[in-house]
């Protein structure tokens, strides 16, 4: 009867207009919740998407790569249809997965593509014991000196906290004996010696022309100047060793096991 | 409510040894190690040195609570939301000063992934900067390049219910954790050092009209948030929780329940709707351990006909113990408000001679253009005076601190006309107070605007305001200023005016300065004692921040959000 209010805007915070705030998650409500496309010529040209914008992280299978195994029809961020469309086109935070910018129809092509994968695929029949290789990570690998797993451990290596999210047991197992064969882009090891003559070792967290910023091996935040150095060296190798001598045989399916199994709901 | 742990670990908070940036160059030289020899336990050898120097250094880690009462003797970083558990947002460094200030230069730009327009404080622990984006990511930076270390996002739902927009003011820090409040009501805490979460609790339910935009406080072993909603009929309250858990520890309502004092001065069920959120960042005093937190306007906004009485503990300040959540004193500032006029301005607290006797002070120069000065320890009014223009008071009552109305200023069908604004004479932006100089200063808005009422009924995650506002002019028709008030006296010393105007929060440094900012985009130095203009660099945003302070590379740095941009400005190097 007093019209409409005009200026929320101006309530308590001064701050913006209530409107645009959700414009793209409407617009996403309102798309279709069950896939429309999924005839073998939408398999067909979802795998093509798929090569093309996601095969990089994910594998030119979908088995994974530094991005995490798509072939077990669950997956960590939704499963249903809906689900895999919006993570798909909108990306997922605190990941490295990014939104794919095409039309509908050609994200609804990958879901149905990721679809038959999971049905090829599914789930990976190990041959370790995950419980007796939670014993061993815990007792002769000292891996959460530098691991971190639900919250303790170090930080210099990757978290393992949801490992069997991201990685294939092939992943995994090459990650212990090998781990300098397939690096995980956030843990490059950099190596820095001061005009001093001191040497700070860590995992490189960013790097441009005058400066870089790592994590050094006592889980320090930190940069230097490059004018500050005598040297920067990124060898290409991993500051984990690896350990191929420790672990072997049954140990070594038990631990892969084990690690494979650490999925959080 | 859930709490979602990401980690069973207890916190490492306390260790204590600092390392300096050149204190351990030399290093174990262990990392990248040689393949073990067969047969041998991997840790005893290949991790020995590792793990004994990381156990001993004890890194980069942790803030501990000691510290943050301390933070007066460590200018260095800037340790939480207003500086200092005083909230006089008052920097102890002084090698930018009145002599050198105009030589500031820019060091880094930091554009900070967002759509919306940047409210965060930062926080500096050991040359490392953790600031927000208003939809909750939190990225760590490098305090002297402005480089990246990690960034965290949080994950929002789709439908949110906000009043205006989504806004993060920073984070608080304890040990290596991080904690933010979000804008769809959670607490989450972090690793400091990577990012990673590591609880994630419901305080409210977005939904209903809440949500969180301020930094919490750490207070000992608690994280203690309040919550916004209060044009949503919330009921208002603060809460603490345990930081190493994220478990609710205690609740305590703004608004008193039937049977409870002052759940009188709601007429009928008019207290279960009615706001009094607590959607600011409140002050502390270690010694005598008491909390200060301001509460928002009771809801309806605008219409005071479906809530008559006083409505309690709306627009008030409550002295809060924090270790029960009990309620030791309490202080309104505009009772039965009809006109948006929060109490959620941060309390300064400071101490100093008043009337012949050394006293424990509150200034509150709050939103409904009167400045107050509290005993902190009592709660007792001392006194109140004007500090912007307003025609709703005749003045405050010296005895009580009760406004005398003017009558006939209730927002009304066809429109009042009242000073100040609906965003009032000040607002959540700081103000700081200079030790040396003894003053206050405030951004003061003189403003005024016509107040309309409407009918109001409650529906769940709707707006409840019952009204609104009409701007009577264009802003910069009116003065908008920083002024230096005199906070035993409530004289004026000086002001510096802004055009068109400005919302930011201030920042006084020992170096004789105040730093502020315009929503032109203008960042500018002042000196404290003169408000003489020293120093200011057009910085294409709006600065609606609060400037912080801190050292790096052994530099005094002046940091400023503006726009969707962090700034970051220092004198020349040697």
């Amino acid at each position: 009867m007093f019209g409409a209010p005009v200026l929320v805007a101006a309530i308590a915070l001064w701050g913006y207009p209530v409107a645009a705030q959700n414009v793209l998650s409407r617009a996403l409500q309102e798309r279709v919740q069950e896939n429309p496309h999924t005839t073998e010529a939408d398999i067909e040209a979802g795998a093509k998407v798929f090569r093309r914008s996601c095969s990089l992280c994910h594998g030119a299978d979908g088995t994974g790569a530094d991005g995490p195994d798509l072939t077990r029809g669950v997956f960590r961020h939704g499963s249903s249809d809906a689900a895999l469309f919006r993570n798909i086109l909108t990306g997922i935070p605190n990941t490295g997965m990014g939104g794919i910018y095409q039309p509908d129809r050609s994200i609804w092509q990958v879901v149905s593509y990721l679809r038959s994968l999971s049905r090829a695929g599914g789930e990976e029949d190990l041959p370790g014991d995950p419980r007796r290789g939670r014993n061993l990570y815990m007792s002769r690998g000292s891996c959460s000196d530098c691991h971190r797993l639900n919250g303790s451990g170090g930080r210099i290596g990757p978290d393992l906290s949801d490992l069997g999210w991201r990685r294939a047991p092939g992943h995994i197992r090459a990650s212990i004996t090998d781990p300098s064969a397939a690096m995980d882009a956030d843990y490059r090891t950099v190596e820095v010696r001061t005009r001093e003559g001191g040497i700070v070792r860590g995992v490189l967290r960013n790097e441009d022309r005058y400066s870089i910023q790592l994590l050094d091996e006592f889980e320090n935040l930190r940069s230097f100047q490059k004018a500050d150095l005598a040297e920067v060296d990124k060898p290409e190798e991993s500051l984990m060793p690896p350990l191929s001598s420790f672990f072997r045989g049954r140990d070594l399916d038990d631990l892969v096991a084990y690690l494979y199994s650490l999925r959080p709901e | 409510m859930t709490n979602t742990k990401y980690s069973g670990v207890t916190l490492l908070a306390t260790a204590g040894e600092k390392m300096t940036h050149t204190g351990y160059a030399g290093a174990p030289a262990g990392i990248r190690r040689a393949a073990p020899a067969p047969n041998r336990p991997l840790g005893a050898i290949v991790f020995a040195a590792f793990t004994i120097a990381a156990t001993s250094l004890s890194a980069q880690g942790g803030v501990s609570y000691e510290q943050l009462k301390a933070a007066a003797d460590d200018p260095a970083n800037w340790l939480m939301y207003s500086g200092e558990y005083n909230s006089q947002r008052f920097s102890r460094l002084d090698e930018i000063d009145r002599s050198n200030a105009a030589k500031l230069q820019l060091r880094w730009v930091y554009q900070m992934p967002t759509l919306g327009r940047l409210e965060t404080t930062p926080l500096v622990i050991d040359e490392v900067m953790y600031a927000t984006t208003p939809d909750n990511v939190v990225i760590a930076l490098d305090a002297r390049t402005g480089r990246r270390y990690w960034s965290y996002s949080h994950e929002l739902p789709d439908q949110l219910a906000l009043c205006c927009g989504k806004q993060n003011r920073g984070v608080a820090v304890l040990g290596d954790r991080l904690y933010m409040g979000t804008i769809d009501a959670h607490l989450v805490s972090l690793d400091a050092k990577t990012g990673a979460p590591i609880w994630d609790t419901e305080v409210g339910d977005p939904r209903t009209g809440q949500s969180i935009t301020a930094a919490p406080m750490v207070v000992r072993d608690l994280v203690i948030t309040g919550i916004g909603g209060g044009e949503y009929g919330i009921r208002g309250f603060l809460d603490a929780y345990d930081a190493d858990t994220g478990e609710l520890r205690w609740r305590t309502w703004t608004i008193p329940g039937p049977g409870e004092p002052g759940n009188e001065t709601w007429e009928g069920d008019s207290w279960k709707t009615g706001g009094a959120p607590t959607w600011m960042t409140g002050s502390y005093d270690p010694e005598l351990d008491l909390l200060y937190w301001g509460t928002g306007n009771p809801g309806p906004d605008w219409n005071g006909e479906v809530r008559e009485g006083d409505n309690l503990h709306s627009d008030s300040v409550l002295a809060i113990r924090p270790d029960t959540g009990e309620i030791v004193w309490t202080f309104q500032f505009t009772p039965h408000d009809v006109h948006d006029w929060d109490a959620c301005q941060v309390p300064i607290l400071f101490d100093a001679e008043y009337r012949g006797e050394r006293r424990k002070l509150m200034a509150f120069a709050n939103r409904n253009a009167f400045f107050y000065l509290l005993d902190r320890e009592t709660g007792e009014f001392l006194f109140a005076r004007e500090f912007a223009r307003q025609t709703w008071a005749e003045g405050i009552d010296q005895e009580t601190g009760r406004p005398i109305r003017v009558p006939n200023m209730f927002p009304s069908e066809e429109g009042t006309l009242v000073a100040p604004t609906i965003g009032g004479a000040a607002n959540w932006f700081s103000p700081t107070y200079s030790p040396d100089t003894g003053l206050f200063y405030i951004q003061a808005y003189d403003a005024e605007m016509r107040y309309y009422m409407a009918e109001a009924e409650y529906e769940e995650g709707e707006l409840f305001v019952g009204g609104y506002g009409k701007p009577a002019g264009p802003a910069d028709q009116y003065v908008s200023a920083v002024r230096a008030i005199d906070p035993l006296t409530g004289d004026r010393k000086w002001q510096y005016q802004v055009q068109p105007r400005s919302r930011s929060g201030l920042l006084a440094t020992k170096g004789g300065l105040v730093f502020g900012g315009s929503v032109a985009g203008i960042f500018y130095a002042l000196d404290a004692e003169t408000g003489d203009e020293l120093w200011h660099r057009r910085l294409g945003g709006d600065v609606v921040a609060a400037p912080i302070s801190y050292e790096a590379g052994g530099q005094q740095h002046v940091t400023i959000a503006a726009g969707r941009a962090l700034f970051t400005f220092a004198l020349p190097a040697e």
